[in-house]
């Protein structure tokens, strides 16, 4: 028996040995099979500052993505034309000065005579123009080229048959002109067109056929970049690493290495605590799980750093249903939803309930819009005399993976219940609930979406006949506002046109605002002038950050 | 056996055709369309029309198939609609760490959950037994997420002993140590995950093989316990073993999907999850059909390798 047992435990300790033998080996086959290199394991000399995110990045060309992930890795490659920052104010980036023609139709933008490429080469109009060029391209495959039907020569897709047509012109070396088909505001153009349009290097990618740009090596390594980081290596999918560019023309960034990071949602508190997260992105793109909060609050190494955001949660109405045809019965349903224990109770009071698409902050809030009143009474009444059937249920259309949202849906289930209409939750994935939603295939449908400084923004939304308007409504006066908002060109004059659309959306409600939820970031302490606020615009300002170690 | 080696792989062709027919078909049937999430709110109808038609999604869905198909046939996976990259690169680029990961963590499994499984068997209902009976029912029992998630908040926030996740940190180089510690918490979590499986199926055949005839005859002949356990116990336990590990091998190539995501490793089970999520086609397919070729490929070796722990399967 004990001969047995002696046996047995040296089997066993056999078997560890095998077992470790196996960790190294795979180990060693692993390590050869990765990125070249040195074999051994460095140290960590410089600890890089990291970046967080929760989901991947695409294409990284930036008017060929289907997210905002990839902004975050190119935005330290390459250069916008302005910066925007937290207090809506556009600021210089590739461009130092810009200026408006009198009938508001020229936009002139002066590029920084010392941007260049990390090759060497510098960075002109001429790169800017052919940018232009090859993203409005037909044959170009460009999935979020839209922000160009402003240019002329473009149609309402942002396509230019006619390249030489396009409404771009190389002055000189530094001078960029852009010429739109309307007059358009100031602040509409920077935000929609300036801010969103990078540079790419005509000395790169000048010879490549437009049908073959999305499949160009470039995106795999964007070298050469101009902006202020440098691409050094990837694992596709989970990490970029950056080094400083010392040439960078806004002055050379401080942090020597900075890399960006996909970190599961599940995780981001502890790589917070654990020191492995120097940043979190913020905005809907990477922040602090709710229940996570008090617990990264009391942290000694982290800042928490709750901020209002423009992001708006909504739930459509798809008007083309018989049955949801009445406004009255839309109107019921807004006012039997408690926004208020939404905010205090789903979102712990970080955030605003919604009374339209834009939160107060926002410069064309209508100052005189009232608070969708939580009046159950008045719901009521307002179901009987249209008729409601009170047997009908209703499908609700819940998108899968935002939680706070994922419980909105159970509340607002609720507090329908109380007026007697009832509801049924339909929990699916992202994809699905929003070809549900586009589709018309739905009764209510939840949604986040982002803000946007150009009240412009929410038309495709609520446009009659727009693919994007998925409540289907087709009232002709929100379509008249919309239309006559966008072609006005100073905020005195559009105001009036927005504040009586915020209004005549607590009128028709074919969209039922929830609320603004608030931005939960972390940052490590040993981060310094770090520009959180000006995130909302994925604008990160990386050159201006400080570390201390 | 050449001829039946052969054999199956020409049974395999088909197999292997009607399963992209059927994965295709599920995949296409599914809610969502990739064009609905890459398309900006802006486009005109005409713009998601012209991008549909430059992803090859206008046509009929079996045109699209034998399309697909045809590329396939060339060796070609396509492009991902999601990144615009060639799916072989992408899926390239992650086999290597599945393989890694799922590899150590099967044989952490297996070199503890045999060992572990035997003593079970042999000394059934003892504290031995009940010892790792109740390791393997909580082995079973803990969800992988939770495991994970557990281990990372002991061993990298509160002890900072091991990295949180990835397979390297930024600003260092892929080396043996640093590639050792990043594995260490996946694999082992990812190897309790099968070994509850394994410590009971270890266990129930070789407590059957223990009451077989031959067994007892061979203790009356007056063999050493030790012989008994391993040339005849053992040994005839080995089938049902081999059916598992045949199964798990599926599971070198697709990985483990909750466990990957956990710990941010780089590898298939997070990139099909993903390609799922924003409907990519070609990267779905990919990946399907290299799951495909594994399963298959998986059960011809654990036929071949019945042969070879049982002498009296023979194929011809």
């Amino acid at each position: 028996m004990s001969n047995r047992s002696r046996g047995f435990s040296k089997r066993l300790r056999m078997a560890a040995v095998t077992a470790l033998a196996g960790v190294a080996l795979a180990a060693c086959s692993g390590a050869s099979g990765g990125a070249p290199g040195d074999a051994a394991a460095v140290g960590n000399p410089g600890k890089p500052v990291t970046i967080a995110m929760w989901s991947p990045w695409d294409t990284m060309q930036p008017y060929n993505t289907g997210g905002v992930y990839d902004s975050v890795v190119y935005e330290q490659i390459l250069d916008r034309l302005v910066y925007l920052d937290s207090k809506s104010e556009f600021k210089p980036r590739l461009a130092s000065k810009w200026e408006v023609s009198e009938d508001h139709k020229t936009f002139t933008f002066h590029l920084n005579e010392k941007a260049k490429w990390t090759d060497g080469q510098p960075l002109t109009a001429d790169d800017v123009l052919f940018t232009a060029q090859i993203v409005t391209n037909p044959e170009t495959q460009a999935k979020s080229r839209s922000m160009f039907r402003y240019l002329t020569g473009t149609d309402d897709s942002g396509v230019a048959k006619d390249p030489n047509a396009l409404g771009v012109k190389a002055v000189d070396a530094h001078t960029v002109q852009f010429s739109t088909k309307n007059p358009m505001d100031e602040t509409s153009f920077l935000y929609s067109f300036a801010l969103a349009f990078y540079t790419f290097p005509k000395h790169v990618l000048g010879g490549v056929a437009p049908a073959e740009l999305h499949k160009n090596d470039y995106w795999h390594k964007m070298t050469p970049g101009s902006g202020p980081y440098k691409w050094v290596s990837s694992v596709d999918g989970q990490m970029v690493e950056l080094e400083a560019n010392p040439d960078y023309f806004l002055g050379a960034p401080s942090i020597p290495k900075l890399a960006v990071r996909v970190i599961p949602q599940a995780n981001l508190t502890a790589g917070l605590m654990s020191g492995d997260i120097d940043v979190l992105v913020g905005f809907g793109m990477g922040e602090v799980p709710l229940e996570d909060w008090p617990t990264i609050q009391q942290q000694p190494n982290l800042t928490a750093i709750s901020t209002p955001t423009w992001i708006f949660q909504v739930m459509n109405v798809n008007t083309a249903q018989p049955y949801l045809k009445d406004p009255r019965i839309r109107q019921a349903i807004s006012m039997a939803v408690d926004r208020n224990v939404m905010v205090d109770q789903l979102l712990k009071g970080e955030g605003v309930a919604a009374r339209g698409p834009f939160p107060p902050s926002h410069p064309y809030f209508n100052k005189n819009l009232p608070a969708v009143p939580h009046d159950l009474e008045k719901a009521k009444q307002l179901l009987k005399d249209a008729g409601w059937d009170p047997n009908r249920e209703l499908v609700m259309v819940t998108p899968s993976g935002n939680q706070v949202r994922e419980r909105s849906a159970t509340l607002m289930q609720q507090d329908l219940q109380k007026v007697g209409v009832k509801v049924k939750i339909q929990l699916v994935d992202y994809p699905t609930s929003q070809t549900m939603q586009k589709k018309g295939e739905y009764d209510l449908g939840l949604v986040g979406q982002t803000g946007s400084l150009d009240p412009d923004a929410v038309s495709p939304y609520l446009m009659p006949g727009s693919p994007s308007n998925y409540t289907k409504l087709a009232d002709q006066r929100i379509g008249d506002l919309l239309t006559k908002g966008r072609s006005e060109f100073v905020q005195e004059k559009r105001q009036p046109f927005y504040d009586q659309l915020q209004t005549a959306l607590q009128d028709q409600v074919p969209v039922v605002y929830l609320y603004h939820p608030n931005s939960l970031l972390a940052i490590n302490k040993r981060m310094k002038d770090v520009p959180v606020g000006d995130f909302m615009w994925y604008n990160y300002g990386t050159w201006m950050w400080k570390v201390s170690n | 056996m050449t001829r039946y080696v052969i054999r199956r792989i020409l049974i395999a062709v088909p197999v292997l055709l009607g399963i992209t027919v059927l994965s295709y078909l599920c995949m296409r049937l599914a809610p969502g369309s990739p064009i609905d999430l890459l398309v900006d709110p802006n486009a005109t109808a005409a713009e998601i029309e012209r991008q549909r038609h430059l992803l090859g999604l206008d046509q009929p869905v079996v045109i699209q198939y034998f399309k697909w198909l045809g590329q396939l046939l060339h060796g070609e996976l396509g492009y991902s609609m999601r990144s615009s990259k060639p799916v072989i690169n992408l899926i390239l680029a992650r086999i290597g760490p599945t393989a890694l990961l799922a590899g150590t963590s099967l044989v952490i499994a297996y070199v503890v959950g045999i060992p572990l499984g035997v003593l079970s068997a042999t000394r059934a209902y003892t504290l031995w037994d009940y010892g790792s009976m109740t390791l393997a029912f909580l082995a079973a029992a803990i969800p992988n997420f939770f495991l994970g998630l557990v281990a990372i908040y002991v061993f990298s926030v509160k002890l900072k002993m091991l990295p949180l996740g990835g397979m390297y940190d930024p600003g260092t180089r892929p080396g043996v140590l640093a590639l050792t510690t990043h594995l260490i918490m996946p694999a082992l979590v990812l190897a309790g995950a099968q070994l509850g499986a394994l410590i009971r199926q270890v266990r129930s055949a070789v407590l059957e093989t223990l009451n077989e005839d031959y067994v007892r005859t061979a203790r009356a002949k007056g063999v050493a316990e030790q012989k008994v356990l391993y040339k005849h116990a053992l040994r005839n336990a080995l089938v049902p073993i081999i059916t598992l590990f045949g199964l798990s091998l599926p599971f070198l190539v697709g990985g483990s999907v909750v466990t990957e995501q956990v710990f941010s490793w780089p590898g298939l089970g997070t990139f099909m999850i993903q390609s799922i999520g924003s409907r990519d086609y070609p990267a779905i397919m990919g990946v399907t059909v290299l799951i495909a070729i594994a399963v298959l490929i998986g059960n011809l070796l654990t036929d071949l390798a019945y042969g070879l722990a049982d002498p009296r399967i023979r194929y011809e």
